[in-house]
């Protein structure tokens, strides 16, 4: 489960109100002794192993998820549907309360959004290949696919818990920044920045509540920070393996339009 | 002359209001600089005279002198008198257990203060205004028991040398008219031959559809769109909301005029909404990708305001209409397709509320507008605090509405029909 579930527009939308929040990572206070890091290898092989094993992971093959989106703070609720194929094929639509609907999503080749506000976009460049990257089944199981390299920098506190953080930099694109839980292996914290058109934004990821889904463990709620704006998907319900209409990923009229 | 000191009450919200602005200012300005202030510094140069002041003038003076050490637009304090004379019902309002529950209405009837009168521009159709035969130039004197000239004097006093002036006065004028609709309205006009006529309109549902934003109180949204000429789209709405109607609606309109010479956009009267839908809207007239209309400056990061287009993408002339009460959403529209010389504006000098300004109300009982952001267009200019400058600058008079004319849309009409189809914009 690594989804961003990035919505730019909408962030910019909220940032046309003016309500800004920002959430921060507590440092651990340095330590007398510099703690032995381990290995990157070791930290994401812990992941995979902590929520089912690689073996588990090669055998999905398909995703759907369901939930619910709300704007921290802001009154705004809608919800989610989201599914994904391997490699890495998706198709998400958050329908927003007020707003309507938000969709995005891939054919394998063509990253695209399309907005009842800003219309449809074909993404390109890095930000297409951070689209592919997080809509990857197994972006951490055969993480080497996805980043040429992967080093623990140090341990941080996420909340009260003590991780490892790790810096990814993939094949294309800005290195990103992972933090793990020292005690269950899971993936807490992911920060990036996205390459839109609207500019460089950063973006900050929060996982929790995983639980046991078929032969994985996952986490159900996904608490973002985009451009200083505060969205939280919680889920209801994951399943994988499930049959997905090959047409579920065929590009939508307006993007074909843009294609031609 | 001397006054009473303030009651330990009075000193104590005039404190509590010169820090809730002072930590507003440093929390929330998108410049963590503040334009180079050293805004401790202002704090204790002013607190202690706040702790000395003996009116809650001087406590409003001493705030405003903090505000200006910044600089820049749209920091005011906002004496709390004046919410009395931009929101308040008319005193017939009030039913005899002095409260109302019924829901509210509207008049039928939009104003703009034309000099210092408020002169109707346009009546629903469907108003009892209309049936009444109130018609547009005629001038609102008395709204209940309340002479209209002494409450625009004080409004016009407290915004003299503000963008936002038309919005407020045309504001203060429009919220006496509507209220609870099982009141009717009893309003004194000065009718086309200037007789005096006293009528009771009643108030009906506002126009529109319904709309839910967040924790915006629900709105009604509506779109109108008509031909004005054989060739010429006429695309008005009163709000930038309900994104998925009101876009379905925008595009059938400029589908169906594909061939049409240009299209009309009146923004006039249109305080915004959802910010990127400028964008939206824009890009049923931009051709080419990575366009911007703006970018706005958030404290952490700028955001560039990147126009998608839709195609097929009207090729035909824009011109879109403004005055004093198109703010934000339709000032972003308006002085983005501006500085792409993609559009060419008529009318009068937008609302410079190109921002979530936003007004908090402070102990004391006063107003507090602040910027949270700044936005410049394309070009680079501010829009905030300045407004757009139309093309065409059109001043609407009271003779033009009483011949039934319409002199912003004529000029743009006339723009559209003698201008070389290929030329866009001048």
């Amino acid at each position: 489960m690594r989804r961003r579930f990035i919505l730019t527009g909408a962030a910019a939308l909220m940032a046309a109100f003016g309500l800004m929040a920002q959430t921060t990572v507590t440092e651990v206070p340095p330590a007398a002794a510099k703690p032995v890091l381990p290995t990157a290898d070791t930290v994401l092989q812990r992941y995979v192993d902590a929520t089912g094993g690689k073996t588990a992971y090669d055998a999905v093959k398909t995703r759907v998820s369901s939930g619910t989106f709300t704007l921290t703070g802001k009154g705004i609720t809608g919800s989610i549907q989201s599914y994904q194929a391997a490699p890495a094929k998706s198709y998400t639509v958050v329908d927003i309360e007020g707003v309507g609907k938000q969709e995005d999503g891939n054919d394998g080749k063509t990253v695209w959004e399309l907005s009842p506000m800003t219309g449809a976009r074909i993404k390109t460049g890095t930000e297409a290949a951070a689209e592919l990257r997080t809509s990857a089944l197994d972006t951490y199981s055969n993480w080497k696919n996805y980043y040429k390299s992967a080093e623990v920098v140090g341990s941080e506190n996420v909340g009260d818990k003590s991780c490892w953080k790790l810096v990814l930099t993939p094949n294309q694109g800005e290195p990103e920044t992972n933090w793990f839980d020292k005690s269950t292996g899971f993936l807490l914290r992911e920060s990036a920045t996205m390459d839109t058109p609207m500019g460089k934004i950063p973006v900050q990821a929060d996982y929790s509540d995983y639980r046991k889904t078929g032969d994985l463990t996952l986490p159900f709620k996904l608490s973002q920070t985009v451009a200083g704006q505060e969205f939280e998907f919680g889920l209801t319900k994951i399943e994988t393996n499930v049959d997905i209409p090959a047409t579920r990923f065929n590009l939508p009229a307006e993007i074909v339009a843009l294609q031609k | 002359m001397g006054y009473a000191a303030l009651t330990a009450d009075q000193r104590r919200e005039s404190l509590a209001s010169f820090d809730q602005v002072w930590t507003t200012v440093r929390d929330k300005h998108w410049d963590t600089s503040l334009n180079g202030v050293d805004w401790a510094a202002v704090r204790d140069q002013l607190r202690p005279q706040v702790e000395k002041a003996r009116t809650p003038a001087e406590v409003r003076s001493i705030i405003s002198d903090m505000l200006s050490r910044l600089h820049q637009s749209h920091y005011a304090v906002i004496p709390g008198s004046v919410y009395h004379d931009l929101d308040s019902r008319s005193s017939s309002e009030a039913d005899l257990n002095g409260a109302n529950t019924s829901p509210d209405g509207t008049a039928g009837l939009d104003v703009r203060v034309i000099g210092d009168e408020a002169v109707v521009v346009s009546v629903d159709p469907n108003s009892s205004a209309r049936e009444l035969g109130v018609a547009p130039g005629w001038i609102v004197r008395r709204v209940g028991d309340e002479e209209l000239i002494p409450v625009l004097r004080r409004i016009e006093g407290a915004y003299k040398g503000s963008t936002m002036r038309d919005m407020m006065l045309a504001h203060a004028v429009v919220s006496r008219l509507d209220g609870p609709i099982s009141n009717p309205v009893e309003v004194e006009f000065q009718t086309a031959r200037d007789k005096m006529v006293l009528l009771a309109l009643n108030r009906r549902d506002f126009r529109g559809t319904p709309a839910k934003f967040g924790f915006l109180p629900e709105e009604r949204v509506w779109i109108d769109t008509r031909l004005v000429a054989p060739d010429v789209d006429y695309i008005a709405f009163n709000l930038f909301l309900d994104p998925t109607a009101l876009v379905s609606k925008f595009q059938e309109s400029v589908r169906n005029c594909s061939g049409c010479a240009g299209i009309v956009v009146d923004l006039r009267g249109n305080p915004g909404g959802i910010g990127i839908l400028a964008m939206g809207l824009a890009g049923y007239f931009i051709d080419k990708p990575d366009q911007k209309l703006g970018t706005m400056y958030m404290r952490d990061l700028p955001l560039k305001f990147v126009v998608n287009p839709r195609p097929p993408v009207f090729e035909g002339k824009l011109a879109v209409l403004i005055d004093g009460l198109s703010a934000s959403t339709s000032e972003i529209f308006a002085g983005g397709m501006q500085d792409l010389n993609r559009a060419r504006i008529f009318g009068s000098r937008s609302a410079g509320a190109a921002l979530p300004s936003m007004i908090e109300r402070l102990p004391d009982g006063d107003g507090f507008q602040y910027a949270a952001a700044s936005y410049k267009s394309e070009s680079g200019k501010v829009l905030e605090g300045v407004g757009v400058t139309p093309d065409e600058p059109i001043a609407l008079t009271r003779a033009a509405l009483l011949a039934g004319r319409d002199p912003v849309l004529d000029a743009a009409i006339r723009w559209i029909q003698q201008s070389p189809k290929g030329n866009q914009t001048q």
